[in-house]
């Protein structure tokens, strides 16, 4: 048997898509319903939804008992669909789940959510990763697990938050919400909410010593980021330190409004610091070229005591940074 | 009680290997023998070489490497050897004097960079050449690292050795310049005026000698090209090097024609000769076709190139045969788009009948035409269901689906996965990936499936100034 080689902090994406275990009770798998911006429709189907779906049989030692049992087992689960941006849903359309392609007004559909229900468990995955083989296997990569069951600790209100964001998305994606993929998907998440409500905990409910979890949701027309974890801060003060992680920035040149909105959210009269955490690359002199603009710059005159700082991100030199965090 | 891998903390993404099980080119495993047919009908030249001036370019980095000795490489790597550090300074040379404007780039999400197409066009043909783009886009020196995965496979000395050694231009059991190698250099070097490049004598090119041979120094020591934006060590490979500023009066195109031309052991001379004549360039160039080509060039052949061209025409015409079918089936296993394509529905296909009807006594042809060429055993070996003769055309479709999955089964490192599969019902089911796929794109076509090297060999002589497009 291969020898796990997880880090301590580290996970793999696929991991999350088995079955969890239950001592009490056998776990079937129900649905699924995914989103991603980018996506790759065999790795979904071969990879995603195959330990979904309990799969035995190896692809590789036996394609042909893996290509009968996938078969037979697809056909036993209510409901898999995935919503993709328009730019990327391209292909493969399957008999076995649906493909739902996001056509939004303005923006795109970035979100990378996944909602996977069992008999007794849901699991809500919420990743910077795309739905492909490079997201899920490859680049670096952040990812947040939050399981629902009858004795989860877990906060029902995020769930219900995300199955809410859910539902809206096809409509606000223009996708027609008559069409019969549409239907389904919504019929699923409906089912979702059934199965669930007495599951996880209300917010008042939720252990002390438990970290408090908030769904940030970003869209157009809707309160930015920044704005919205203010409505989440119970004491609204302002920051001494914020950390970001990003592989990508706003050009120099540009007016850097992430940068100014978090400026905002530092504390304006005490030394307050930002702290980017960046990929380097070494130089031939010895030193380290940072990957990112001169972020300084883009500090308001006006927050004076802010300081911008540097970290370096050590990573494995084959695996591109995606994850964001901050 | 519930146990999950995933408390509620978000976690970092751990690389995650997959296994590599597809063999996504060559499914029914005719490319090799193929392959050796073209080998001996234009031996040292392969399908990926288009620019004859690499042998040049190979003759100048053997002339400088060889001075390091067989041994040297890279410590700091502990990999490249001088003529890997060559190459990286030759593709970023070519990269460095073909950029006109740094902000003309497309910017994608996953960062990677791209060269507009009036930047591409200044390294087109150079093997490697986007890799140039991204470290200098990134401000980096080209290194091991930033170069090709397999640089001695793909970068253009890997391409481009088999013919180098072919020719003599460089020693096979030294390793060191050849003796039309030196030949070479002393008319390249006539003609650069770089008079001096690699001996003791003083002249223009002695200086230039020495900076190639620095920067490789430094290479061997810091594992990168040089770092100095000014150094004329960029402008010498455009300068002295580009690939495509030979003219017709060039006693080094002439020399390089020559070369080419020269006839050893197999017909390399032969068809470029004929390529180049008034009938042969009109012979190619009215249809491209290497089938039509091959016609015309076996009125002028020999007994024994004659026998060599029948034989491939014999191979495609059963290769084709076979390809057809096979993309038949995929066409009719897509469009079912589920448990409906049979062994009967399939050889029902016009393409199926029609391999059915010959394949079994073309196959049997081949045997004999094989023999002289060493190659029907390999054929009887890995072909053999493909000339079984069956019963049925539904029979005969059993055995090319089986002998796909059978060939898959036989790649290297430990086999691939087949394409489709056989239902426990019967029936032939496409896999996800390959439904993706148009298998229209040359739909009947009757020509042939594998490449021969005229384009190559034509590619060689514009280049040369032989012939005109």
């Amino acid at each position: 048997m291969k020898k796990d080689k997880t880090r301590p902090g580290y996970a793999r994406i696929l991991d999350a898509w088995v079955s969890p275990e239950n001592e009490d009770v056998e776990l079937t798998p129900v649905g699924c319903v995914a989103t991603s911006y980018t996506f790759d429709a065999a790795f979904f189907e071969e990879e995603c939804l195959a330990r979904f779906a309990g799969l035995d049989s190896d692809p590789v030692e036996d394609p042909l008992g893996f290509l009968i049992e996938r078969e037979e087992k697809l056909q036993q689960l209510n409901y898999a669909g995935v919503l993709v941006d328009q730019h990327h849903a391209k292909g493969l359309r399957s008999l076995r789940w649906d493909l739902l392609t996001a056509r939004p007004k303005s923006g795109i559909q970035h979100a990378k959510v996944s909602l996977l229900l069992w008999s007794q468990h849901a699991r809500l995955i919420v990743a910077s990763a795309n739905l492909t083989k490079h997201g899920y296997r490859q680049n670096h990569e952040v990812f947040a697990v939050l399981d629902y069951y009858p004795d989860s600790t877990q906060p029902i209100s995020v769930l219900n938050e995300f199955v809410g964001f859910l539902e809206k998305l096809p409509s606000q994606s223009g996708i027609d919400s008559t069409s019969p993929a549409v239907v389904r998907w919504i019929e699923f998440l409906r089912e979702t909410r059934q199965a669930t409500r007495k599951w996880g905990v209300k917010d008042d409910n939720v252990p002390k010593e438990q970290p408090r979890i908030f769904p940030l949701i970003c869209r157009p027309g809707r309160s930015d980021l920044f704005k919205t974890i203010r409505e989440h801060q119970p004491d609204k003060q302002s920051f001494g330190v914020a950390c970001v992680v990003s592989p990508f920035f706003d050009p120099e040149d540009t007016d850097n409004k992430p940068t100014n909105a978090l400026c905002e959210m530092m504390h304006p009269r005490k030394p307050a610091t930002l702290e980017f955490h960046v990929v380097t690359e070494p130089l031939a002199d010895g030193g380290m070229k940072l990957m990112c603009p001169e972020l300084e710059k883009a500090i308001p005159a006006a927050r004076s005591k802010t300081v911008v700082g540097f970290k370096r991100l050590m990573l494995d030199d084959d695996r591109p940074l995606h994850a964001k965090s901050l | 009680m519930v146990s999950t891998l995933f408390p509620f903390i978000p976690r970092l993404t751990e690389r995650d290997e997959g296994p590599s099980s597809e063999g996504g080119l060559d499914p029914l495993g005719l490319a090799a023998i193929a392959d050796r047919l073209a080998t001996k009908l234009v031996p040292g030249v392969r399908e990926r070489q288009r620019h004859p001036r690499f042998l040049t370019a190979i003759a100048v980095s053997l002339k400088i490497c060889e001075s390091f000795g067989p041994d040297a490489f890279c410590e700091k790597d502990g990999l490249s050897e001088p003529w890997q550090i060559f190459e990286w300074h030759f593709v970023e040379g070519m990269g460095r004097t073909s950029r006109q404007n740094t902000d003309d780039f497309t910017d994608f999400e996953d960062t990677r960079k791209r060269p507009t197409t009036s930047q591409a066009e200044g390294t087109r043909g150079i093997p490697g050449s986007l890799k140039a783009w991204q470290a200098w886009n990134e401000n980096q020196p080209l290194s091991a690292k930033r170069y090709l995965k397999s640089p001695s496979v793909f970068g253009f000395h890997g391409v481009y050795r088999v013919l180098a050694r072919a020719l003599e231009i460089e020693d096979a059991t030294s390793g060191r310049v050849g003796p039309a190698g030196e030949e070479l250099l002393e008319i390249w070097k006539d003609e650069q005026q770089l008079h001096g490049f690699g001996t003791a004598s003083a002249g223009e090119g002695t200086k230039i000698f020495q900076q190639l041979r620095k920067a490789i120094e430094e290479g061997l020591r810091t594992g990168t090209t040089i770092r100095s934006k000014d150094s004329v060590v960029w402008k010498f490979f455009r300068e002295h090097l580009d690939l495509y500023k030979l003219n017709a009066t060039s006693r080094e195109a002439k020399f390089l024609v020559s070369k080419l031309a020269e006839q050893t052991d197999g017909h390399r001379g032969d068809v470029l000769n004929f390529l180049i004549s008034r009938q042969g360039t009109k012979a190619w160039k009215q249809h491209w076709s290497e089938r039509e080509f091959h016609d015309e060039l076996k009125k002028q052949a020999g007994s024994e190139m004659k026998s060599l061209l029948e034989t491939i025409q014999r191979f495609e015409e059963f290769s084709r045969l076979c390809q057809n079918a096979f993309d038949a089936c995929l066409r009719e296993m897509g469009a079912k788009n589920g448990p409906k394509a049979t062994s009967k529905s399939l050889g029902e296909q016009d393409a199926v009948r029609s391999a059915f009807n010959k394949s079994s006594e073309l196959f049997q042809e081949l045997l004999g035409r094989l023999e002289p060429f060493g190659q029907a055993f390999v054929f009887q070996n890995t072909c053999e269901r493909l000339g079984t003769t069956a019963a049925t055309s539904a029979e005969w479709v059993d055995l090319l689906l089986k002998h796909h999955i059978e060939t898959q089964k036989r790649k290297p490192p430990q086999g691939k996965n087949p394409w489709f599969f056989q239902m426990t019902g019967g029936h032939w089911q496409l896999r996800t990936r390959y439904a993706q796929r148009d298998w229209s794109v040359g739909r009947d076509s009757d020509s042939y499936v594998h490449a021969y090297r005229t384009n190559s060999l034509w590619n060689f002589a514009l280049d040369l100034k032989a012939v005109t497009e």
